[in-house]
């Protein structure tokens, strides 16, 4: 076991007028520039203007789920439940079936995704043996009035389109790709 | 005469075994589980999957444990690299040709091949050929789908139908790395769900159980079928409060390893649409559902008015526990003990496996607390019927000096619709209690799921009432068998924790039926 000793306060620290003093010196600084950048419209400003102003995602980025569809626009998952074995939110409930295909043999009659309990993992990506669901939609955000909102069922996950844009750092990697560095 | 003995070796640990043991039996003994695909401890032993190999200590060639009886001084060893080595190799020839369905595959949670692949997998292939592809998907049955690719050849399925059943239905065809799993005829014997139960993987599945839950979510309880006077030894799985599938458990005396397909499907009664879920009272003709307390003072206000003059049908259904409490109110009422049992529906003759033509599960427990006098006779008389279970009135208008009629029990029927007090009662799978079979063996099952709100075992109903009549309540089936063991002869010295997981069979009981 590690023990970090606690720093000590120095005395200007433990009277702490200075120190609140400072820390709303950084608070109104802020606010100045903020009213000052936002007049100039130039990137000196503190605040996102979310969501009308999208940030960038990285290349990590987890965004809401979909499944894949096959060739023929059937879902490619098996309802093999190891995604929602996998979830420790329990965001998953499946109903699977015989499905009328025999090489395909069991598929999904009911597939739900409670994304309110979702934490957003990503262990339901890695276990997916067929590589059925993914979590790289055009949504990353999401918004809702009532619950129901907030169920993805299996015709939603598999209307979910792949997100497009580009990504944060896609330029260095692609650098470093011509730099034949990885 | 004392059983002769033999003294071995087991990875260092001295072992005694009767003579005769096969090592692998011998290991389980002490614990030392052995990898085994053909082995089945009720079936013939052809030895064909070699997973079971053993190094003897003084035998050049690995030992199959599985045919190999233990000898005196045997030293044997079955963690020694060589023994390992052998058992990877094995796996991975049987591997070579598998086609690795784990995400559709209904076996996945409990497959042979996944659990030892855990412990001996050689986890990078070397095969690199095409496989070979056989048939998959087959209904074979209205019980089986067989996948001809899936299965490990180990001939469990043939010998069980050639040696159980003698049915003759599963057929090993071709040679070579074409030999191919088949069944030469429709698989319709009345035990075919066995072989989804032995098939170490999931060649052979159950439909009735397909796709329904994965394996690890289940929830295991042990029990006893009550679909007829066999009282097979069952575990059942359930999930979410749902009792999802039925399987044999292992109990020699009684029912080996297996069950009948029927009994397998008696989960289903459970829930079903005419399951009585609340108590009813009859009101100008019409039944209105009704909280548990007033349905059961109503009853109990026609109990004490009528008491002497009721007539009870009793059912072989309910446990020991339930029929010694209903004789004990009876009694304390000094009306007529519970008559004799009705006939059981006929359908099923006793076969030389396990299926009795009594499809109740506890007539010999019953009929040691029920009186004589027949039903029909009684009622004829009396101002107050009490039927449990049974649809023994169907025709209520036959008897127009009957002021009331009780109907306790857990489905709907004909005698219900006519009561004027029903009072739902737990199901087998409810709650706990304990059945005696054609042998006079006592078995316990326990609960599996819960009953619906404010349903309670018989027993309950009756120890309750009786407090009316000066009678103490009971608390728990465990203090209803004790009463029951100090009063009655067929369950002297048992007790309900004693009865354990394969029961216990009173010593008055006629021994000549153990199997
Ligand atoms: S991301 Fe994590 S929490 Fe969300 S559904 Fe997948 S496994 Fe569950
Ligand atoms: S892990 Fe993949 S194939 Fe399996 S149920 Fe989940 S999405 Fe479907
Ligand atoms: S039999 Fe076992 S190893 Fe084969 S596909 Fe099924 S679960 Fe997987
Ligand atoms: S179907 Fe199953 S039980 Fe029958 S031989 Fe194949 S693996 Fe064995
Ligand atoms: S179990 Fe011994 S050879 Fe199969």
């Amino acid at each position: 076991m590690i023990v970090v000793p606690r720093p000590a306060y120095s005395l200007r620290e433990k009277v702490y007028f200075w120190e609140i003093a400072k820390g709303l010196l950084v608070t109104f600084g802020h606010l100045v520039r903020n009213l000052w950048g936002a007049a100039s419209r130039s990137r000196t400003i503190q605040t996102w203007e979310y969501p009308e102003e999208p940030r960038p995602y990285p290349q990590r980025v987890r965004l809401l789920h979909r499944l894949v569809k096959r060739p023929d626009g059937t879902p490619k998952c098996v309802a093999c439940y190891m995604c929602a074995t996998a979830c420790p939110a329990v965001a998953i409930e499946i109903i699977a079936e015989p499905s009328p295909d025999d090489a395909i043999e069991k598929r999904p009659i009911s597939f739900v995704i409670d994304e309110l309990r979702c934490v957003m993992c990503g262990f339901c990506v890695e276990a997916c043996p067929k590589d059925a669901i993914r979590m790289d939609s055009e949504v990353g955000d999401l918004m809702g009035t009532r619950r129901e909102d907030f169920l993805f069922t299996l015709d939603r996950l598999l209307e979910m389109k792949p997100r497009a844009g580009a990504y944060l750092g896609d330029r260095e990697l692609e650098a470093k790709r011509k730099a034949g560095l990885i | 005469m004392a059983q002769e003995t033999v003294k071995i070796t087991i990875n260092g640990k001295e072992v005694v075994a009767p003579k005769g043991t096969l090592i692998i039996e011998a290991a389980a003994q002490a614990g030392v589980e052995i990898p085994h695909y053909c082995y089945h401890p009720h079936l013939s032993r052809p030895a064909v999957c070699r997973m079971c190999l053993v190094d003897v200590e003084g035998q050049r060639k690995l030992q199959p444990s599985c045919s190999t009886p233990v000898q005196p001084g045997q030293v044997i060893r079955t963690d020694s690299p060589k023994v390992q080595e052998a058992v990877r190799e094995v796996l991975e020839f049987t591997l070579i040709n598998h086609p690795l369905d784990c995400p559709v595959c209904d076996q996945a949670g409990e497959c042979g091949l996944q659990n030892n692949y855990q412990d001996y997998g050689l986890y990078n292939t070397k095969f690199t050929l095409p496989k070979v592809h056989k048939a998959k998907v087959q209904k074979i049955g209205p019980t089986l789908t067989l996948d001809a690719e899936r299965c490990i050849l180990c001939s469990r399925c043939v010998r069980f139908t050639d040696e159980i059943t003698k049915t003759h239905e599963m057929g090993i065809m071709q040679r070579g790395d074409h030999a191919e799993i088949q069944a030469v005829k429709e698989v319709n014997n009345p035990y075919s769900t066995n072989l989804a139960d032995i098939c170490p993987v999931g060649a052979l599945t159950q439909n009735d159980f397909r796709f329904k839950v994965r394996v690890w979510y289940l929830k295991h309880q042990q029990s006893i079928c009550p679909g007829c006077a066999r009282g097979c030894n069952i575990v059942v799985d359930h999930y979410r409060g749902e009792a999802q599938r039925m399987r044999p458990r292992n109990n020699n005396a009684v029912n080996q390893s297996w069950m009948c397909d029927d009994g397998r499907l008696l989960y289903k009664a459970i829930r079903n649409e005419d399951r009585l879920n609340a108590p009813m009272l009859r009101k100008d003709g019409k039944r209105v559902a009704v909280t548990p307390s007033v349905a059961f003072s109503e009853a109990l206000r026609l109990l004490e008015k009528h008491a002497k003059h009721t007539a009870t049908q009793g059912s072989a259904s309910v446990s020991n526990e339930d029929a010694f409490a209903l004789a004990r109110l009876l009694k304390m009422m000094q009306a007529p003990v519970a008559s004799s049992l009705r006939e059981s529906p006929v359908g099923w003759e006793d076969d030389a496996l396990l299926r009795r033509a009594d499809r109740t599960p506890n007539r010999n427990g019953v009929s040691a607390f029920s009186g004589t006098e027949e039903f029909a006779v009684r009622l004829k008389t009396a101002t107050l019927a009490l039927v449990i279970q049974e649809d023994a009135l169907p025709e209520r208008s036959l008897y127009p000096q009957l002021a009331g009629v009780i109907y306790v029990g857990t489905h709907d029927c004909p005698t219900a619709r006519s009561a004027d007090v029903v009072l739902p009662m737990a199901m087998w799978a409810e709650y706990e209690g304990s059945f005696t079979n054609f042998q006079g063996r006592v078995q316990r099952f326990l609960s599996v799921v819960s009953a619906p709100e404010g349903v309670v075992p018989l027993w309950q109903l009756a120890s309750r009432w009786s407090e009316a009549f000066g009678g103490k309540r009971y608390a728990s089936a465990a203090e209803v068998f004790r009463a029951m063991a100090t009063e009655h002869p067929l369950f002297a010295k048992m007790t309900f924790d004693g009865l354990g997981e394969i029961g216990l069979c009173a010593p008055s009981a006629d021994q000549s039926k153990e199997a």
